[in-house]
């Protein structure tokens, strides 16, 4: 790779320490040389938030904490909901509590002075915190799809031009920093054509199989090589099933369900856990979540096994 | 590598020609990024900067893979002008500019006569000026446009109304309650209240606004409708999914409904029509799509009668109706399709047309008795 302009590059191979598993949401992240790229990419053009798309469990979320992690910057998140509107990401304004407040006041006068400021009863919502930071921060915005079809749009100015206006006080907040910003979308709703230009955007491909075994042994070090690899391959011979008979549409199984199945399996002896995966799918209700795929993939072995 | 020498721009042209959403602020960003340094090095690094900035969904994805090995077929070389080079033959004669221009249209015939854009792209391989390969180009897409829509093109999005105009549309279909538990602040009855006891014990909170527009879709299936039924599958789901209408129940027939509505696509779930108009709320609206017979372009006296007939019963049940024809308004005149035109509100799919049912189906008096000229 040519020298890069910016201070701050992204490499995706700091992993927090084994020990703070767990903490503050923080897991071992193996990024794909692409997806590093990307982030890279979003890193030096600042003002272009990076739009994340893949199968649900392909570790989409947990990217923008492990570039957080490794640039050593503040991280906000934003989990949007159906009702999420773009300002509360912003601010959020008590309009009840200052009335409130002003009710009391009127019996006890030392209270005035807190509802004559009305910064008292504005709360800064995850963007407008990360604007405030001295240092560049890192911005997730989760499932930006799970909002109303035009909430993207209501951001434009707000991710373009890096300010905005408290409406209740008309000052105007601008950020010290340019923050990298992380969208993360299920692709339930289509998202407007004027957001998307701006975005950047990469898709989350399925691991390779070598990767899924490093992905594996990073989150469980203590893990027996033999086991991880049993696991992976009979894991992998459930997914290519689910390709072949699901395609493209379909839930298959994930990454993230791998990790977790992974974190059953290691707590049995590994010997007949051994066993077990040459045979019918071992605690299979980590994987299969509906009764269709149960009776599918759960009567017949594949013909793959050992 | 000089970022001068890449045929950069007409792959970003192309992009445009296929509807991505890019603008000049795209281009300069790729130039930048590459002056810094990114996507340096080989051609796949190239072609991944070019992606992450420019696509922007799976499908994309794959059409912009795909223009790439075109236009990029071969490593360029350093000293030749870029993009006479880039379009270079690299297997016989399908690389040349006006066959690779030519394999994006559906046939040569289609783009016309004199301004046929392949004229002026054979320019650019007797010229090495990067400014006339501009031209070239922006005339090309220019005449594009005249010919009223943009070349054919592998996305998935290419109905008349797109999946997100289809929302919209639906959005306008409102009839909004207040309903489920308060958390809205009501601002105006709180500060009345505060009047009214002289000081704020509680706000007054009343529930949020949903909506109660409940949606009947009539869909017609199977002969003459086959080749809409993506299109009445996109409308059904977008209505159901992203409409957030209160309900929006679903019926399938063929041709017209006789005696029986269906539940399923596949027409195998019947439903007597009584009991099914029954089954529809007094407050629903329901929306026709059919051909109504101008697919095949034939008059069948039969099927103005029986569709008649359904109007009237149709009539019985809910206050609003429409009809959406998937084909175009223009050929309609003359067939079954004109005839039933005179009985009910009937729209062309369209952006405008949806609009228009949408606002008939919302009570608003839409002209429709001569919507188009030609029924004049």
């Amino acid at each position: 790779m040519a020298k890069l302009t910016t201070k701050l590059t992204y490499t995706g191979k700091v992993q927090p320490k084994p020990e703070d598993y767990g903490k503050d949401g923080l897991y071992p992240y193996l990024p794909s040389d692409e997806l590093v790229d990307a982030v890279n990419l979003t890193v030096f053009l600042g003002k272009r938030p990076l739009l994340i798309k893949g199968d649900p469990g392909s570790g989409k979320t947990r990217l923008a904490q492990a570039v957080a992690y490794e640039l050593e910057l503040p991280y906000y998140e934003w989990y949007i909901k159906s009702t999420s509107r773009a300002r509360d990401g912003l601010y959020t304004y008590d309009a009840v509590r200052r009335l409130h407040d002003a009710q009391l006041a009127r019996l006890d006068e030392s209270q005035q002075s807190q509802v004559d400021n009305p910064w008292n009863y504005i709360k800064l919502g995850p963007l407008g915190k990360a604007f405030q930071e001295e240092k560049r921060a890192v911005i997730l915005i989760d499932e930006v799809d799970k909002a109303d079809i035009d909430f993207p749009n209501d951001l434009l100015l707000e991710l373009d031009e890096q300010r905005f206006v408290v409406e209740e006080t008309g000052e105007k907040i601008k950020a010290k920093q340019p923050p990298i910003v992380f969208i993360t979308s299920n692709d339930e709703k289509d998202l407007p054509d004027a957001f998307l230009r701006r975005c950047l955007f990469h898709y989350i491909e399925f691991p390779s199989p070598s990767q899924l075994v490093a992905i594996v042994n990073a989150h469980f070090p203590a893990a027996l090589d033999d086991l991880v690899e049993a696991a992976v391959k009979r894991f992998l011979e459930l997914r290519q099933r689910m390709e072949q008979e699901k395609g493209k549409a379909g839930k298959k199984v994930s990454t993230s369900e791998l990790i977790d199945w992974f974190a059953v399996l290691r707590r049995h002896p590994k010997d007949r856990i051994l066993t077990q995966l040459c045979g019918q799918l071992p605690y299979p209700e980590v994987l299969l979540k509906s009764w269709e795929d149960h009776l599918r993939y759960l009567q017949t072995p594949s013909e793959g096994q050992k | 590598m000089n970022s001068d020498e890449l045929p950069l721009l007409d792959l970003f042209n192309r992009l445009r020609e296929h509807g991505l959403p890019l603008g000049l602020d795209e281009y300069m960003l790729a130039l930048r990024t590459i002056q810094a340094g990114f996507g340096a090095g080989d051609r796949r690094a190239l072609e991944q900067l070019c992606r992450t900035l420019w696509v922007k969904s799976d499908d994309e994805a794959r059409l912009f893979h795909r223009l790439f090995a075109q236009l990029l077929a071969q490593p360029v070389a350093p000293r030749e002008p870029a993009p006479p080079e880039a379009l270079q033959p690299s297997e016989g004669p399908a690389a040349e500019p006006s066959q690779v221009l030519s394999s994006e249209q559906p046939a040569p015939v289609y783009s016309g006569g004199p301004t046929a854009p392949t004229a002026l792209l054979t320019l650019t391989l007797e010229t090495d000026e990067p400014a006339q390969v501009v031209q070239a180009v922006r005339r090309g897409v220019h005449s594009d446009w005249e010919m009223g829509r943009p070349r054919f093109s592998l996305l998935t999005e290419y109905f008349p109304v797109t999946r997100r105009q289809m929302k919209q549309s639906w959005r306008h279909l409102r009839r909004s309650v207040r309903e489920g538990p308060p958390e809205e602040l009501d601002v105006a009855a709180t500060v009345e209240k505060v009047g009214r006891e002289g000081i704020l014990l509680e706000p007054v909170l009343v529930p949020r606004r949903t909506n109660r527009a409940e949606l009947v879709l009539l869909v017609d299936q199977g002969g003459s409708m086959v080749p809409f039924h993506a299109l009445s599958r996109q409308l059904v789901e977008t209505a159901r999914r992203g409409g957030r209408l209160g309900r929006a129940g679903v019926y399938y027939f063929h041709d017209y409904p006789t005696g029986y509505l269906y539940c399923d696509p596949a027409r195998l779930e019947a439903q007597p029509l009584p009991d099914a108009l029954a089954a529809i709320g007094p407050r629903a609206a329901a929306l026709i799509v059919s051909d109504a017979g101008a697919a095949r372009g034939n008059f069948d006296s039969e099927r103005v009668k029986c569709t008649q007939e359904f109007v009237e019963q149709l009539r019985q049940v809910v206050r609003y109706y429409a009809w959406l024809n998937p084909m175009p308004h223009t050929r309609w005149s003359g067939t079954t399709a004109a005839e039933i035109a005179r009985l009910l509100p009937m729209f062309e799919m369209s952006r405008h047309g949806l609009d228009a049912a949408v606002d008939a189906l919302r009570g608003r008096y839409v002209y429709w008795e001569k919507m188009y000229p030609w029924m004049m």
